[in-house]
């Protein structure tokens, strides 16, 4: 093993220390990451666009300011480069959502994420992929390539933010930003074993997030630890006036959880494992994994105990309802107006305006895609509104509602982030049902608004991993972070290390 | 209404596919009782109003980058009528 | 193919008319009702905008305080409930002037609801029109057709499209049913959209002008065979853009299907267009499913919550209201009703009240407003205030005539000179040399030659017969070429016909 692969192999948190220290720039960590991605794409595909270029510069930029010690201020990761989900509007960067119909635009202006990753002076290695506008649980619906798992290429990376957990995974990146709108940053984080975090609905800026179900959506981030995790969120995190569903609140203090959370003490702590999430349906062996964690935090002083949330079983049927009737207008405005594809209509057909807008929407949409702005528009329209849109934001009442009954009893739920571990490409696209269904245990987060996250619990019998799935109240991120990072220490006090040890990496091994 | 030219084969295997989702939609109806109210939002917030002071616009050139279609700054819409 | 027309007096004798109006009035607030781009009228193409009224992915709507502010001002002068709650929801349908292909409108939570408006008619009584809602919505872009007749949407190659006014503030004023209308349905119509466009000028939150698109209005018009019949189907005439349209829309509609009613035939329930060189409205695009607006509340936005004391903090900014201005001002300037009525009608009060602020008598004012501004205003058809003369511009001449450098016959070549749009009454006055003559020297001769020239008149004035005076005063200014003041004239004949 090289210095390099040493390097990429440490933690964010770490990466940042040696920067501080001195014993890394800014530069040698982009460059090793860069060097890592040239050698690992051909089988991972996790990046749609790598912006080595400007990534070099903004670490450059960095060490400038460290050498004249103008670092005073800036966040703990300050230097640490980052991977972001072409989800998220970057300017002067290609910015696609994994859709045709936006190839080739590059955007005028930053997220607010991303002003706050350049601010901190973190280079932006490059453009994750994912499925096409966030409307996937593989990242199979990607308009341009699949991405692999790093565990086994045979198999998907969950999704839709496949190319940020795959990327970081496969230490193409130390971390990520992802977009989670029933999941998809949790259960690819699952299925890749890393650690992905969906703050509270409005922790987050969502502006700059191209939208897909604007009640549902928000930015998190993919680490391959809880304390990582931590410290980009609260590099991301807070208030901002461009964005009205923003908390007006300071991030809570995950960092200091994260860190308290590592002293493996969790006596007081009170842990609700959620009734309706697990059984039928779910794999044994992820049960296995899961009731072996809840074990360890019980043996860490946590007290465990059984919850019911009798409306979760109603959450999937309500986001399948909310979310496409979100993504149909949502979506509307890519119609070859302002921006992206245009495609004119053929010979014989009226050259008007609204057939153009059709035979570019058309052309330049997936299937998935298709499948979920017709059932959106339908769910919308005069006849179904009451019926179902009405119902769906009912169901989401009495989620809430579950929710906070729960955490008057807990103080955080639990359960697998994912019924299975990673299928294999193809096994479920010709079923988008079963695939819809593989959301079930992460939708209710994105339904109740509430913080959740999961980190990895072990492998499966066929050697891929599992997801351990925390949920805090709304706006006590905190809560999760603590039992988390306990959780992760215990775990890796088991295995000897953490759980990537057991990850094969032929691309790190060739260099 | 969605404003897509479907195929005829798309809208088959749309139809049959939107049949299923039903299914799990009538589960939503049964617990939907009159007496729940809907949320649109899933954290409570009130409205952040904005002062009115102007911010530096787009250039005409940034706005107009990522038209498929522009002529005279403006954006080129195919004949609007029928 | 040209609509049947039932006469007018004949139509509201067998039928009841009922009218609605729906408003939009575009608020004059600094920047977009979402976004901070600054809003301006007739800027370059495509300048005016941010990530958020492009539409660009990723961006979102973030409230402007002053169209709250604006919404509730108008809301308190309409007599309506403000909710404390109201909600943003999306009106969807795809149109190439629209960046979301969505609109950002209030449906089932509006801010304001159920008000009135008390109008004054031409006999000086009131009508109470009701007030269903106020509601904060934005604008779309503007299309410009190319390759049609006269710019013409119909018939056109292609549109050129600038986003500059999407997203722009506008506030929809929309009535309920307007019922007992009867033969005064247009006057009701007109006195509403005036004494609507007055308040808002008051309250400075629009500019309200109808020919520049800041004061538009849907008009709706059934008819129905008595008051205790159910409402018939309505005809819904779209962006009627000037006052005198609307009252010329209300009356068409009710000949036109009055003349369909009685054939035997419906009404369809479309929305037609006016059309100012034909005056007539055309049809029609019936309402179909593509009307199925699809409405939800915008997730972008959370609910705008309305507070007592913000609802205050408006009331105490509250300017006085049209009607109690009018009050005030015919005391003010001791008219009589029908004077008054004569300066509304003309939309002269503000452009008088202004010059008398800079300083001309009331009376004065007056003369000039409704007499050779307004002539020059109808010759012309535009309003008074397209006109190249400003209040402070009456005033100055007026200013002149009082100091005696402008008698009446000059004072009114200047205001021509300014109405041709030769500059203010000073320059005109420079260039064409109007001087009233002071020199006694030059009028004393020509009086001298007047009289000479007019021996029986002088024979006349001299007993005591004043009655031929303008004979001479009319050859004093023909000589002077109408420089001389006719007041020094005559003092000057008298001295000398009495010496």
């Amino acid at each position: 093993m090289t210095d390099a692969t040493e390097l990429v192999k440490l933690s964010a948190a770490e990466m940042a220390a040696k920067i501080r220290n001195k014993e890394v720039s800014s530069r040698e960590l982009t460059e090793a990451h860069l060097d890592v991605i040239e050698k690992a794409e051909p089988s991972i595909d996790a990046f749609l666009k790598v912006s080595a270029e400007t990534a070099l510069a903004e670490a450059d930029a960095f060490d400038k300011k460290n050498a004249a010690g103008e670092t005073e201020g800036l966040p703990e990761l300050a230097g640490v480069p980052i991977a972001i989900k072409d989800m998220i509007v970057t300017k002067g960067i290609e910015t696609t959502a994994a859709s045709k119909i936006l190839e080739g635009w590059v955007p005028p202006y930053d997220a607010t994420v991303i002003s706050k990753i350049k601010a901190a002076g973190m280079p932006i290695l490059g453009k994750t992929n994912l499925d096409e506008f966030a409307q996937g649980s593989s990242t199979e619906h990607s308009a341009y390539k699949t991405t692999k798992n790093p565990w086994n290429t045979e198999h998907v990376p969950g999704g839709s933010g496949g190319g940020s957990a795959s990327a970081v995974g496969a230490f193409e990146a130390p971390i990520a930003l992802g977009t989670d709108t029933g999941g998809s940053i949790r259960q690819p984080g699952a299925f890749t074993g890393t650690v992905g975090v969906k703050p509270t609905y409005g922790g987050v800026s969502r502006f700059g997030a191209i939208a897909m179900a604007s009640s549902l959506d928000q930015i998190g981030p993919v680490s391959r630890t809880v304390l990582d995790a931590a410290l980009l969120h609260e590099v991301i995190g807070g208030h901002d006036k461009r964005d009205s569903t923003s908390i007006p609140r300071e991030v809570p203090p995950v960092v200091a959880a994260a860190r308290e959370g590592l002293k493996m003490d969790l006596k007081g702590v009170k842990v609700g494992l959620i009734k309706e999430l697990g059984g039928e349906g779910f794999q044994p062996d992820v049960e296995a994994r899961f009731n072996e964690s809840v074990k360890l935090l019980e043996d860490m002083g946590a007290e465990v105990v059984e919850i019911s949330c009798p409306h979760f079983p109603a959450a999937l049927g309500a986001y399948y309802i909310i979310m496409p009737s979100e993504v149909s207008s949502n979506l509307a405005r890519y119609d070859g107006m302002r921006y992206g594809l245009r495609v004119m209509p053929p010979a014989g057909v009226p050259q008007t305006a609204a057939n153009m807008m059709a035979y570019t929407r058309e052309a330049g949409f997936g299937d998935e895609v298709k499948r979920r702005i017709i059932l959106g528009t339908y769910a919308l329209s005069a006849g179904y509104y009451d019926a179902w849109y009405g119902s769906a934001q009912k169901v989401r009442t009495l989620i809430i509602e579950d929710f906070a009954k729960a955490f008057e009893q807990v103080d955080v739920l639990v359960s697998p982030t994912a019924p299975t571990t990673a299928f294999k490409f193809g096994e479920k696209t010709a079923d988008p049902i079963t695939m819809y269904l593989g959301d079930v245990a992460t939708i209710p987060a994105n339904m109740g608004g509430v913080p959740a996250m999961s980190i990895p619990a072990g492998l499966s019998e066929e050697g891929l991993p599992v997801g351990f799935q925390f949920f805090a109240p709304q706006m006590q991120d905190e809560k999760m972070y603590k039992p988390a990072a306990a959780l992760e220490a215990a775990l890796e006090g088991k295995w000897g290390g953490p759980v990537w040890n057991s990850l094969k990496t032929p691309w790190l091994d060739e260099a | 209404m969605a404003r897509i030219a479907l195929t005829d084969e798309e809208i088959t295997r749309l139809q049959g596919e939107l049949n299923v989702i039903a299914d799990s939609i009538n589960e939503v109806q049964k617990v939907a009782g009159d007496d729940v109210k809907p949320t649109a939002n899933p954290v409570p917030l009130e409205a952040y109003l904005r002062p009115d002071v102007a911010e530096t616009p787009l250039t005409q050139a940034e706005a107009l980058a990522g038209g498929p279609k522009t002529e005279a700054g403006m954006f080129v819409a195919p004949r609007i009528q029928e | 193919m040209a609509d049947k027309l039932m006469k007018f007096s004949e139509a509201v004798k067998k039928y009841d008319p009922v009218i609605g109006l729906e408003t939009h009035v575009e608020l004059s607030t600094n920047t977009k009702l979402f976004c901070p781009a600054h809003v301006e009228f007739g800027g370059e193409p495509n300048t005016q905008l941010t990530p958020v009224s492009l539409g660009l992915p990723g961006s979102l709507p973030v409230i402007n305080k002053t169209a709250v502010d604006y919404a509730i001002k108008l809301g308190l002068a309409l007599h309506c409930e403000i909710a404390e709650w109201s909600q943003f929801a999306r009106k969807n349908y795809f149109y190439p002037d629209m960046p979301r292909d969505y609109q950002i409108s209030q449906y089932d939570k509006p801010t304001n609801g159920n008000g009135y408006l008390d109008v004054e008619l031409d006999d000086g009584s009131i009508f109470r029109v009701p007030i269903e809602r106020a509601h904060i919505e934005d604008d779309a872009g503007k299309n410009t057709h190319i390759g049609g007749a006269d710019g013409r949407i119909e018939g056109a190659d292609h549109s050129l499209v600038d986003y500059n006014r999407a997203g722009v503030p506008l506030i929809e004023i929309v009535t309920k049913p307007i019922e007992g209308v009867g033969d005064r349905a247009a006057e009701i119509a007109g006195a509403y959209m005036r004494t609507l466009r007055d308040i808002v000028r008051a309250l400075n939150i629009s500019h309200a002008r109808m020919e520049q698109g800041n004061m538009r209005a849907d008009v709706n018009v059934s008819l129905r065979p008595s008051p205790s019949d159910p409402y018939g189907t309505r005809s819904e005439t779209k962006n009627v853009n000037s006052f005198r349209g609307i009252e010329k829309t209300i009356t068409y509609e009710i000949r036109r299907q009055a003349a369909r009613l009685d054939e035997g035939k419906e009404i369809l329930q479309e929305t037609r267009h006016w059309d100012e060189s034909t005056q007539t409205t055309a049809g029609g695009r019936v309402k179909t499913d593509a009307d199925d607006y699809r409405y939800f509340p915008d997730p972008d936005l959370v609910m705008l919550h309305i507070t007592k004391e913000h609802i205050e903090e408006m009331k105490a900014q509250m300017p006085e209201m049209p009607r109690e201005r009018r009050n005030r001002l015919k005391a003010e300037w001791g008219l009589t009703d029908l004077q008054m009525r004569d300066i509304i009608n003309a939309d002269a009060l503000d452009l008088i009240e202004e010059t008398v602020k800079a300083g001309a008598k009331a009376a004065g004012a007056r003369k000039w407003w409704l007499g050779e501004i307004s002539r020059a205003a109808n010759a012309k058809e535009v309003s008074l205030e397209e006109l190249p003369i400003t209040p402070a511009d009456v005033a100055e001449v007026e200013k002149l005539i009082a100091a005696g450098k402008l008698n009446d016959k000059l004072a009114k070549q200047t205001v021509a000179g300014v109405l041709a749009g030769e500059g203010t009454p000073a320059e005109v006055v420079k260039k064409h040399g109007y001087q009233v003559v002071e020199d006694t020297g030059a009028i004393e001769k020509a009086v001298d030659d007047a009289l000479a020239a007019n021996p029986d008149v002088a024979e006349k004035l001299k007993s005591g017969n004043m009655k031929p005076m303008g004979v001479i005063i009319g050859a004093v200014m023909k000589a002077t070429r109408g420089q001389a003041d006719a007041k020094a004239v005559t003092k000057i004949v008298m001295s000398k016909v009495k010496s």
